[in-house]
């Protein structure tokens, strides 16, 4: 997306810059990420010694299908970019919304789980599991927020001009931006909901 | 292919000088910005560093207190370190790197400029801990009279150990502006880095392969990897914190179950690969510096390069050598402790290079070169005594005394400070086609050298005799005024050195050497430009065909592999020099954009509305930050790509 | 199975044929948990890291892209070894 030189007349890697970029932002995320769930793992000892136990309170089959819908949702992203590519914008736009909708289906999952735990007394401070727990599972729900808020910009700009699009943000740095935060959700799930 | 995007506004165009900078992408003006900006703040970080010495110049001293001390210690490390260092490397290699590659500009211009103004005003949150960081709620609210300058400010160290500066022993609103602050300086950084490394990888002249490059730019490039790969930890680390002090986190609440090593883990998982941030670019500017005053090409160009490397990588497996007298096992201690010392074989590698380089050539010994050569003499000095805390039960007795404060002020004064200030003696004439004087810069040079010197060799046997850091007071039984006081003497010799700096830079801005192409007999493409340089940087992309293109355009080599001039010096800068007054209408630059500026300021108001939380003010704040945020970043994306 | 994603053309198929996989993993670890077996948490651990492989290697093509950024993503990895190892030190883990 170089603005102002001609094609191959320099030396690049061949990968378009935005992708290149959001791949390196995304190596930094996994970086940020493995940092987040070790520090969970680092207390998860702990967890079971207070009145409010991970295995008390976790909802296993709830938080299952929250998380398969996130699961799903990058299906409808990677469909969205499929459509996209091959020039079908308004099945691209269709799936980009369904993305958004799912990422806000997921969120609502979890504000849900959030308000149970939290009249249940668990809370950030009340003991160092509701501290590790909000936090990780926040950090990564805030990255869901503004990704479905990305989503719902670049799928509302892309009914307007289908010929250039005027948001910075390709359809394709998006979605490895979303898929990074599906996966890393897998990898949240396993560590902090199933491993006893 | 043409754009025919439906435009809202039109992008601005520069009307004054003001707005231009406000509003400019283009990565010189920006560069130019961090090197002011960031010199700036090294005054303001020498004026606390010279308070500090004065204090501690005489035993159990009250020209500060106890408070003001802490304060000024903790607030000069983050100047130092985030403020002035950091913007410095950036304004070089923003400015250095699109000229080395050949290209017009970064691969993000728009996000160039955000990384300027995210740490501008990121900077302006941190000061503001000066003025409104309070340690305690005081009586009459954040601006009463019981909020004074240095005594209410962040302190606590500029790494802020977990749970000395938590809520309970940190109360108040000062360490939660550092805290905040150095999270927003981390996205600039971030920003910067992986721009950077797009360009790099990106947009380089045709011709230019990777190993072609020049040696700063491999640097830059290391600096990059180890930004976007650390800058993760300290950002967690940060985020600790905040839940902890801002929302009753325990993750440092020993009662709860928290660690407090875990902060120290975390912090130094970032801080370790910070000091090689702040040197690396260092060994770039200096591998660029030697070959060009030795008149040799730089020795070891494959080596130095693998050598960064390694030093980056290895680098994020010695965090814990600051952590040796702390509670980690004997096992991970060792570890460390053999890890640090293989580190110093890469480093080791690249001192030999430049001396190397320095062999046999014909030297120019102008105030550039005795900064580099300086530079080499005063790293490896800081550099052994590094290694001497390898040793890990040698470390438990240097730790925490100011023999550590001596090596680490010989690494990143004697090392990255004179780097710099050779960088500055180079690079001048690039940027303003002038040259610096080199009277005055000889001057400027060997008050800084014995300066220097004075100040911090003394510190090392200071810490030897078992002179405390980080503690305001010392008794007159120690008996460790003399080297104390000699070491205060030396700081205010680098004082009067920099006052000379200062007059060479204004005086060489008006009377210096006029210079308008290649003042050095350079080797690396930026002396290829007029100087200084046109906005587009190169009026037709150079083609490359080797390292060092630029010298070998100037001359060829014999048998022995001796340059030999082709006499075509003055064909080739008449031809640049008439580039200036040709047609320009091939080239396309990236236009103004407000949006930068616009997002970059949302920061301090969102930090404000966090910390001063509960109240009617913080509302107002937080209403302004998110509105500016959404104008900003909303009209960007709108913004159409170029006029 | 090779799946064979080209560019300009319409994956929409082989993309539903991976998620349909990947439930059908999902609801094999779900079946797993309630029938407690030996060993959970290694054969939990495998399987999210499969469901972890599948979405970077075919969602995020970089089983196709460059060698680049497959560097730079396990990179990423690499360099988070070092503090898990210490942290899972520290707490006697290892």
């Amino acid at each position: 997306m170089s603005n102002f030189s001609t094609t191959q007349d320099h030396e690049s890697t061949g990968i378009s810059n935005q992708k290149l970029a959001m791949w390196l932002f995304l190596s930094s995320e996994v970086v940020f990420f493995a940092a987040l769930i070790s520090i969970y793992l680092f207390y998860k000892r702990l967890f079971a010694l207070g009145d409010l136990t991970p295995e008390g309170l976790f909802d296993i089959p709830f938080t299952s299908v929250t998380s398969f819908v996130l699961l799903m949702s990058s299906l409808t992203m990677v469909l969205s970019h499929n459509y996209y590519e091959i020039k079908d914008y308004e099945k691209s736009k269709i799936w980009i919304f369904a993305t958004a909708f799912l990422g806000i289906v997921f969120v609502s999952g979890q504000i849900y789980e959030y308000t149970e735990f939290i009249q249940s007394g668990l809370t950030i401070s009340s003991s160092i599991f509701g501290t590790a727990f909000f936090f990780v599972t926040g950090i990564h729900g805030l990255h869901v927020v503004i990704g479905v808020v990305l989503l719902i910009a670049t799928g509302s700009q892309m009914g307007i001009s289908n010929s250039n699009r005027i948001y910075s943000l390709s359809i394709e740095s998006l979605a490895l931006y979303w898929h990074c935060i599906d996966i890393v959700w897998i990898v949240i799930f396993t560590a902090v909901y199933l491993i006893p | 292919m043409k754009t025919k995007s439906k435009t809202i506004y039109k992008r601005p165009n520069q009307k004054s000088k003001f707005f231009d900078l406000l509003t400019t992408v283009d990565h010189k003006k920006i560069g130019i910005m961090y090197l002011y900006t960031g010199f700036v703040f090294f005054l303001v970080g020498g004026l606390e560093a010279l308070l500090i010495r004065i204090h501690l110049a005489q035993a159990e001293s009250t020209f500060l207190s106890a408070a003001e001390y802490n304060s000024l210690f903790t607030v000069h490390g983050f100047t130092m370190v985030f403020l002035f260092f950091m913007a410095v490397n950036s304004g070089f290699g923003n400015y250095l790197v699109p000229l080395m590659i050949g290209a017009r500009d970064v691969a993000f211009p728009r996000m160039n400029a955000l990384s300027y103004w995210i740490y501008f005003f990121g900077a302006v949150f941190i000061h503001s801990t000066l003025f409104i960081g309070n340690t305690a709620p005081p009586e009459g609210g954040y601006l009463s009279e019981e909020s004074n300058l240095f005594s209410n400010a962040v302190a606590g160290g500029w790494f802020l150990y977990q749970p000395n500066a938590g809520i309970q022993f940190s109360p108040g609103t000062a360490t939660d502006i550092g805290v905040i602050g150095i999270i927003f300086l981390g996205v600039a950084s971030l920003i910067s880095a992986i721009n950077l490394t797009v360009t790099t990888f990106n947009l380089r002249a045709k011709g230019l392969t990777l190993m072609k490059l020049p040696v700063y730019v491999w640097m830059t490039q290391v600096v990059s990897f180890l930004l976007i790969f650390s800058l993760p930890f300290i950002t967690i680390a940060l985020f600790t914190v905040v839940v902890d002090r801002q929302f009753g986190g325990n993750f440092y609440n020993v009662a709860m179950g928290g660690d407090p090593i875990l902060w120290q883990h975390l912090f130094w998982l970032f801080g370790h690969p910070e000091v090689y941030i702040l040197i690396l670019p260092v060994f770039g500017m200096i591998s660029e510096i030697i070959p060009v005053f030795s008149r040799k090409p730089i020795f070891g160009y494959a080596t130095l390069v693998f050598a960064g490397f390694a030093i980056g990588f290895i680098g994020f497996g010695v965090w814990a050598h600051h952590m040796f007298s702390s509670s980690i096992q004997s096992l991970a201690q060792a570890g460390f402790g053999a890890a640090t010392m293989i580190i110093a074989i890469p480093t080791g590698i690249k001192i030999f290079n430049w001396i190397a380089t320095l062999w046999f050539g014909k030297r120019n010994l102008n105030v550039a070169m005795l900064f580099s050569i300086a530079f080499i003499i005063n790293f490896v000095i800081g550099g052994v005594s590094g290694v001497l805390h390898a040793v890990v039960p040698s470390d438990w007795q240097q730790t925490d005394t100011y023999f550590i404060i001596g090596h680490f002020h010989y690494v990143l004064v004697g090392g990255g400070l004179f780097g710099i200030f050779a960088g500055i003696y180079y690079w001048f004439p690039h940027v303003f086609g002038k040259k610096l004087d080199e009277k005055i810069g000889k001057i400027h040079f060997w008050i800084l050298f014995l300066g220097l010197h004075l100040t911090f060799l003394p510190q090392h046997w200071l810490g030897l005799q078992g002179m405390v850091r980080r503690t305001w007071w010392y008794d007159k039984g120690m008996n460790i005024e003399f080297w104390n006081l000699i070491s205060t003497i030396g700081s205010l010799i680098i004082l009067i050195s920099v006052l000379v700096f200062i007059l060479n830079w204004i005086y060489s801005k008006r009377m210096g050497e006029d210079t308008e192409f290649d003042p050095w007999d350079g080797r690396t493409l930026e002396w290829s430009t007029p100087l200084p340089p046109p906005e587009y940087n190169f009026y037709d992309i150079p083609k490359v065909k080797t390292k060092d293109e630029f010298w070998y355009r100037k001359y060829s080599v014999d048998k022995e592999d001796r340059s030999i001039s082709k006499g075509n010096h003055t064909e080739i800068k008449k031809y640049t020099l008439a580039t200036t007054l040709m047609d320009t209408s091939h080239i396309h630059l990236p236009s103004n954009s407000l949006f930068p500026f616009i997002t970059g300021l949302a920061l301090p108001f969102l930090g404000w509305s966090l910390i001063f939380r509960g109240s009617f003010t913080a509302v107002v704040l937080l209403l302004i930050g998110v509105l500016t945020l959404f104008i900003g970043i909303f009209g960007w994306t709108l913004e159409p790509e170029n006029e | 199975m090779m799946f064979q994603i080209k560019h300009e053309k319409d994956n929409s198929k082989k993309y539903i044929q991976i998620a349909i996989f990947l439930s059908i993993i999902t609801l094999f670890e779900v079946a797993l948990f309630y029938t407690t077996n030996f060993n959970l948490p290694a054969i939990l651990i495998i399987l999210s890291f499969i469901k972890f492989v599948i979405v970077v290697g075919f969602f995020m093509n970089l089983k196709f892209e460059k060698k680049l950024l497959k560097f730079f993503f396990l990179l990423g990895f690499v360099l988070s070894i070092p503090f898990i190892f210490i942290l899972f030190l520290e707490r006697n883990i290892i």
